[in-house]
This record gives structure tokens, sequence and C-alpha cells, in this order.
């Protein structure tokens, strides 16, 4: 057995800890070289104290060493650590372990007491606490960007005021829910929130810029930096999340591109408006030479004809380009035969579909596939992809057309065998103004902007339009999907089939001679009684003599304006009815409200097609169109 | 062959050039197929124009009643 002895010399020698035994009151009955290092009492100037020597006037008052005390001998041991007193005063931050020392018949003899220094460790924790601290007083106080740190499965554990601001999320409504609130529907159908998780997980970060959505569902357009976070074993502890805001950056930019993009559309106009007008001049020049030529008058007349629809559908384009901008394009809504639609739209586009000589597949289960509507419109939205899809095909391809049904929605599909678009470009083909591609011929010209113009209207029938292909030279494919209606489709007479020729007295009023002359050979050529004037004045006279009962007015005439012409006519009230119908270049949705305000029954925008115009005047009563 | 009855769709309609090797003349022809791709009917003669030949097979069943 080991001598007693030898255990007393090494508690009375160990220097590290401070042991000591105190009596079942508290007092000290022993001391080691560790417990005067510690303390800096000798043992004979402590020996028989009280142990609340080493406490702070704080914990004597509050009665914790007889706490500890009572603890023990209850429990038959007592751990703490907290500031303790030496001799000279100074603090220490001590680790204390009170044992309860009794005997075969549990009597309590007294305690152990080990006491050690833990000072420097707690100087390091507090070093380390401060620095932590004053980090997270950085981090919180940053406001213009949203710092905040998710789980290793994207639950957001931290959040700071930037991200409050730029998200509009309090701290308590955020923290504990996914990160992927903030992703848009797109991009959490595409499963982009995973994705960038998935990025940080195996590069360590990952960096993007996108579109985020903030608490009230407004959009922002976001740099975000994703860094995955790792303890010292390398285990996976969360993302840290920096997010910046840069819609204004993206707007500025934004509106860069626009700028760029509106001069390329006037000079695309330019072109666009020259290349009808050089070959109307051109047949005017030719039946001014050979004016009794018959044959040649009629070539002519057609190529002025042709080059003049061509004209007209350019403003056509320019006018749905204002109502696009003004988000004013408006749709009429009746159940609508997709098939009625699909084969409009062929009917109009194949003259270019004819002249880089196509061949066309139509597979079109469309029997039955009737959508809430509007049928010019739908015919638009088609006849944009055929035209899109015969320009950009060199000549002698092919292009598909199938319509399907498919979940409660019609499903049409126009493919071809053409250049197809370069992935990085494949959406902006859908803004205004943008020619992704470059045309091989501009088959039917118009503006470029067939394609903004088209997706406008399938969004109009709560529908979508995308575009799909694998690239340049492979082809491309627009597919669009709009929600079935459960009526019946209504079919229109048209309005060939309406007319009847009835004969009228007109009222031409306009200042421009040429525009005025023309309107009234046709007139009369439709068997029409006519009176001219480019007057304001003029008209009034003519009026009460003439009796008409259609008077075509322009509106922008110097003088008298067509305004206060049609006004007066109004007020004249020569006891018969009358309709006046607008002629004009201006064909703004506040240019027909003030023509109507002003007592006009009509509001039609120059060029008229003769065949709406023949429409209108066989119309007895009212106003439409307006 | 001689198409005696309109049929209707679902059915595929193709419209196909043919530019004739001596004149370089193209004329369009049309041909509509089963569901299974046989040939169901095609169009008896060659139309000068994309837009004549659709008018055509308008007449056999391509555009609606």
């Amino acid at each position: 057995m080991l001598d007693p002895r030898l255990y007393q010399r090494m508690i009375e020698q160990a220097r590290d800890h401070a042991l000591f035994i105190l009596d079942p009151e508290g007092r000290i009955l022993s001391w080691n070289l560790g417990a005067e290092r510690l303390k800096g009492y000798a043992a004979d100037e402590i020996i028989g104290r009280h142990f609340s020597v080493f406490y702070t006037r704080e914990a004597v008052d509050s009665g914790w060493p007889a706490h500890e005390l009572q603890v023990a001998t209850v429990e038959g041991h007592f751990e703490d650590e907290g500031w303790r007193v030496r001799k000279d005063g100074s603090r220490f931050w001590a680790s204390v372990v009170i044992t309860a020392l009794r005997d075969e018949e549990g009597q309590l003899l007294g305690f152990s007491k080990i006491t050690r220094d833990l000072t420097e460790r707690r100087l390091h924790e507090e070093a380390l606490r401060q620095t932590e601290e004053r980090f997270r007083l950085l981090v919180e106080s940053v406001v213009d960007y949203a710092i905040y740190m998710l789980d290793p499965e994207g639950i957001v554990t931290s959040w700071n005021s930037g991200a409050e601001r730029m998200k509009g999320y309090r701290r308590d409504e955020i923290l504990g829910k996914l990160f992927s609130h903030f992703f848009t529907q797109e991009d959490l159908a595409a499963g982009k929130p995973w994705e960038e998780l998935a990025t940080a997980r195996r590069t360590g970060r990952a960096e993007m810029e996108a579109w985020r959505v903030k608490k009230n569902g407004d959009r922002f357009w976001a740099r975000v930096v994703l860094t995955a976070v790792h303890d010292d074993d390398d285990h996976l502890r969360g993302y840290a999340k920096v997010t910046q805001d840069l819609t204004e950056r993206r707007h500025a930019q934004d509106l860069e591109k626009a700028a760029k993009n509106v001069n390329e559309f006037i000079a695309m106009l330019a072109h666009e408006l020259r290349n009808p007008l050089a070959p109307i001049k051109m047949a005017v020049e030719v039946m001014a030479k050979a004016p009794n030529d018959a044959a040649t008058c009629e070539a002519m007349r057609q190529t002025i004809d042709r080059q003049s629809a061509q004209l007209a559908r350019i403003v056509d384009d320019m006018i749905d380009i204002a109502r696009i901008t003004r988000g004013s394009l408006v749709t009429e809504h009746a159940p609508v035969e997709l098939g009625d639609v699909v084969r409009r739209a062929l009917e109009t586009a194949a003259p270019a579909i004819a002249a880089a000589r196509h061949a066309l597949e139509v597979e079109a289960a469309t029997e039955g596939l009737v959508v809430h509507g509007d049928r010019d419109r739908l015919t638009q939205l088609v006849a944009n992809l055929l035209n899109n899809a015969a320009r950009y095909t060199p000549a002698g391809g092919r292009i598909w057309v199938q319509a399907r049904r498919e979940d409660g929605h019609a499903i049409l599909s126009v493919r071809d065998t053409g250049r197809g678009i370069e992935p990085q470009i494949i959406e902006r083909i859908f803004d205004m103004f943008v020619q992704g591609r470059s045309a091989l011929e501009r088959v039917g010209g118009g503006l470029g902007i067939g394609l903004a113009l088209a997706r406008r209207i399938a969004e109009l029938h709560g529908g979508t339009l995308v575009a799909k292909s694998d690239g340049t030279n492979r082809g491309a494919e627009f597919v669009l999907r709009v929600p079935l209606s459960q009526a019946p489709a209504r079919y229109e007479t048209s309005r060939a089939e309406q007319k009847t020729a009835v004969p009228r007295r007109i009222l031409v009023v306009d200042d421009n001679v040429d525009a005025a002359t023309t309107l009234d050979v046709l007139l009369r050529s439709l068997g029409h009684e006519t009176r001219v004037t480019h007057d304001g004045m003029k008209a009034l006279e003519i009026a009460r003599e003439f009796r008409p009962e259609v008077v075509l007015l322009d509106i922008g005439m110097p003088g008298l304006d067509g305004y206060e012409v049609a006004r007066r006519l109004r007020a004249m009230n020569h006891g018969q009815t009358f309709r006046i119908v607008a002629i004009t270049g201006w064909g703004q949705e506040a240019d027909r409200m003030r023509s109507k305000e002003a007592g006009f029954d009509l509001h039609l925008v120059k060029p008229v097609d003769p065949g709406v115009l023949v429409s209108v005047l066989e119309q007895r009563n009212g106003a439409t169109l307006h | 062959m001689a198409p005696k009855e309109p049929i209707h769709l679902p059915l595929r309609w193709e419209f196909t050039p043919v530019q004739h090797s001596r004149t370089g003349i193209v004329t369009w022809k049309w041909t509509a197929y089963s569901h299974s791709g046989k040939v169901e009917m095609q169009s008896k003669e060659a139309f000068d124009t994309l837009t004549e030949c659709m008018n055509d097979a308008k007449q056999h069943g391509y555009a609606p009643k």
C-alpha cells in the first residue's frame, strides 16, 4: 500500500491547482503551494479563515459561498466558474470544484476544494466574444446589403437590417423560413434555389445576378454571393449570403439598351418606308409616260396597291408599338375556334412562305379547340410566327404547324428548319425593337415587333409564348399555350358578304388635295354622289345646301379644324340625320376620345382600307368603331 | 386519286412547292395524310400560288365549314 505521506506531498507541492480543505462551516483547514501561488496568501495567513474571503463583495452579499457548500452537501459536489479575488484584491477567473467529504457513517467532515485559474482562457473567450459582437454589430448596421446566414438546408438563421430594408421581412418573420421565399416563380419552377446551394456546396461559392422578390411581391434585380461556411472539421455549417440591390443600375442599362434599340428601330423604319415608296414613285412616273397603255397602267396600279398595303402594315405596326408601350393593347373576347385562327394566319402568311418556297405541313387536331379570345389578334399572333419562320428559314426550307389539346389548354407550335436562335438571346427576341436574328430576306417587311406583339397577345389571353431552339442553324420552334374555352366558337360573316350597294350623298373635307381627290374618285366609282372641299368654312356652306348623309372629315386642317367643323355641323341641325366620320392620321386613344366629344360618329385612321370605308358607308345608323 | 367526300381535320396537310427543272417555275401541290402517315388525298393539279393551293385544299376538308 502506498505511503499516505506521498499523497500529502503531492497535494502540498501541486503548483497549478489550489487544493485545500474546508471544515463543514467553510473555514480553511489546509493550504498548498498552488493555492499560495494562485491566491497570494501564505498558509499561516489563511488557515482558519472562512473561504468566502476569495469571493467578490457582490458574491458574498448574495450568499453565494454558503450556497456552494449547501449544494455540495446535498449533491456531493459543486462545480462553478466565476470571478474570485486574490489577496492583493486582483480578480481571476476560476474553475471551482467543491466535494463533500464524509466518514463511513456519512457524517460530513468538511469539503475539498480544487481551484484552477482560467483567466487566460476567459480573456481569450471574451476577446473572441467582443470580436464577434463587433462583427455582428457591423453586419447589423449595414443597410445597403442584405447579409444573412442559411443553415445547410437553406433555412434563414440570421437577418440584418439591410436584409429587412431590401426584402421587407422583419427578422421574426423570416427566421426559420426557407430562403426560396426570395425567388421568382419561374426560378422556383426551374429549381434555382437548390441549384445555387448545390453550386456553393460543391465549389465553395455561388455568384449570380437575377430577379428576386420582396415581401410585397415587387421584384428587384439582385447581385447575390452565396458562400459555403465549414467548421474546423470541414463539416458544412451553412451559407453566408450577401445580396446587393442593383435595380437602379439594371434600369440604367435597360434604358441604354432601349435607346440603342430605338435608334436601330428608326434606321430600320426609314429603310422600311423607302422600300415601298420607291416602286410607288416609279409606278406613278411610268403611268404618266404611258397613260394610254392599259396593260402597263394596270400593272403599275397593282404595284401601287401592293406597296401602299405594305405602307399601311408599317403604320399598323407603329400603332401596335404605341399600344404595347402604353400597355393599352386591348382585345375583344369571344369563343374562337383555333383551327379558324390557324387557317386565317396561314392565308395571311402564304405570300411570305411561298416567296421562299418553303414546304408547309399543317398537323392540327384543331376542331373543337375553342379558346376565349380575340380572333383577329390571335390570327395576327400566329401569322407573325409564320412570317417569322418564313423570314428566318433559308429558301426551300420546311415549316410545321401543329395544334393539340393538353391539360385544358390549346397548344400551338410553329417550327421551322431555319437559322435557329442562339441560347443567349432566346428571351431577348421577345423584346421590342430587337431583331434577334438577321433576316435572310425581308419577306413581308414589318418593323420587327412581331414577337413582342405576339407574346403580349398571348399574355392578354392568359397564355404564354415561348421560343425553343437547339442553336444556330438548328431551326426554331415557337409554342403558344392558351386556356381552352368551354363555349362553342362563333363564326363571323365576312364584310364582303354584308355589303349592299346604297348610293349616298357624301361630303369629303380634307386640306390634302391628293387625299381628297383619290377619296372622291373612289366614292364616285362606288356610285355615291360627292362634294369635295379643302376648307372647313367652305364645308359648312356646302353642307347647308348639299345636305350630306355622310361627311368624311379630316381633323388636322388649317383655319377651322375638323373638331370645330364637326361641332358646327352638329349645331346646324338641318333636319336630317347624318354621320360624321373622321379620316385622320391621328390614331391615339386620346384622339378618338376627342373626336367623339366633338360629335364625330366614327374615327378612321389613314390609310383607310377601301373595304372598311365601303362597310362604313353601308351602315345606316349609329356610331361604331369609335 | 380523286377525292369524293370532304374529309376533316385532324389530318396532316402538306403544301409543297415543286420547281420545274426546265422552266424553273414553281407550282404548288397539296397532300393530306392520315394519322398513320398514309396518303389519304392529294391535289389533282398543280397551282401557281400557295394561296390557290390552299383554296383547293379547303374544298376537300382543309378549311372549316
